[in-house]
């Protein structure tokens, strides 16, 4: 099993000044490469591919728009070690203006969880006053993926509870999400 | 009725559940995911409907002002570029 499933707490660091398409690293606690991650420039249809290293040779995951307009899109999370669907996420368009709000699916879209940013007052301040204010999700109970202050590097901390229930391919594949769609409105 | 899926690994014919048309699902035979038969990006495909029926429409008005070749010139540009777009999806 890749490392980075096995750990309880990794950071996700993406480049905010990056000019054409996105990559992100994500990092264990001793600073190690655990994966890294790449989007496409000039696709309309997200597309987002997780590798273990930066030299892409070792797949991961890939997620994948179902929609152009990503207006409450769905993103499949595909395990690329095995060629299956794991599940998707659903960004709740409406729910999201407000605040951040994505459903976490298994691969027959059936609800698993919900993961959702922390406080409406922090969401509507980060709306209204300033994006610099750090975001904070709850996946569940066991999950958390919290964005430390940084204005040149996106930086998401992901949290997992050793009782949670949630497949790490998800909560990775959500926090890839978060980091690639969320990140990006920064 | 769900339309008939043809999984992209195995070619094992079969019905992805209602709800999923166009989204990815793990192939019952292979188990490897493959695309859903069926469009579930309906906004998508009618906004692609609706850049067809503009650029017919560039068309003939550009056509009854510089004549026919200019026009047919015009509609080919846009469908050219509409077809850049597309792929891009």
């Amino acid at each position: 099993m890749p490392a980075i499933y096995e750990l309880s707490h990794y950071v996700v660091r993406r480049k905010i000044l990056k000019i054409l398409g996105a990559s992100f690293h994500v990092y264990d606690d001793s600073e190690n490469l655990v994966a890294f991650c790449s989007q496409k420039a000039f696709k309309l249809r997200e597309d987002i591919r997780v590798f273990e290293d930066e030299a892409q040779t070792r797949p991961l995951l890939r997620i994948q728009a179902r929609q152009v307009i990503d207006f409450s899109a769905s993103y499949d999370i595909v395990d690329e070690v095995s060629g299956q669907k794991v599940g998707a996420a659903r960004r709740k368009g409406l729910g999201s203006l407000v605040r951040d709000s994505w459903e976490i699916l298994d691969e027959n879209d059936a609800l698993l969880d919900r993961l959702q940013e922390d406080s409406v007052a922090k969401a509507l301040a980060r709306r209204f006053l300033s994006n610099l204010i750090p975001q904070r999700f709850q996946l569940g109970r066991g999950v958390t993926l919290s964005q430390r202050f940084n204005p040149f590097v996106y930086r998401l901390e992901v949290t997992l509870a050793p009782n949670n229930d949630i497949d790490p391919r998800l909560v990775f594949g959500a926090a890839a999400l978060i980091a690639a769609i969320e990140g990006r409105q920064d | 009725m769900p339309p008939t899926t043809d999984c992209e690994h195995c070619l094992n014919r079969f019905e992805a559940e209602l709800g999923l048309e166009g989204a990815l699902v793990n192939c019952p035979d292979c188990g490897q995911a493959t695309r859903a038969a069926g469009d579930g990006d309906w906004l998508w495909s009618g906004l692609k409907i609706l850049a067809l029926i503009a650029v017919v429409a560039v068309g003939i008005l550009v056509s009854t002002q510089y004549g026919v070749v200019i026009g047919l010139g015009a509609a080919l540009a846009g469908a050219a570029l509409l077809w850049l777009i597309s792929q891009a999806a």
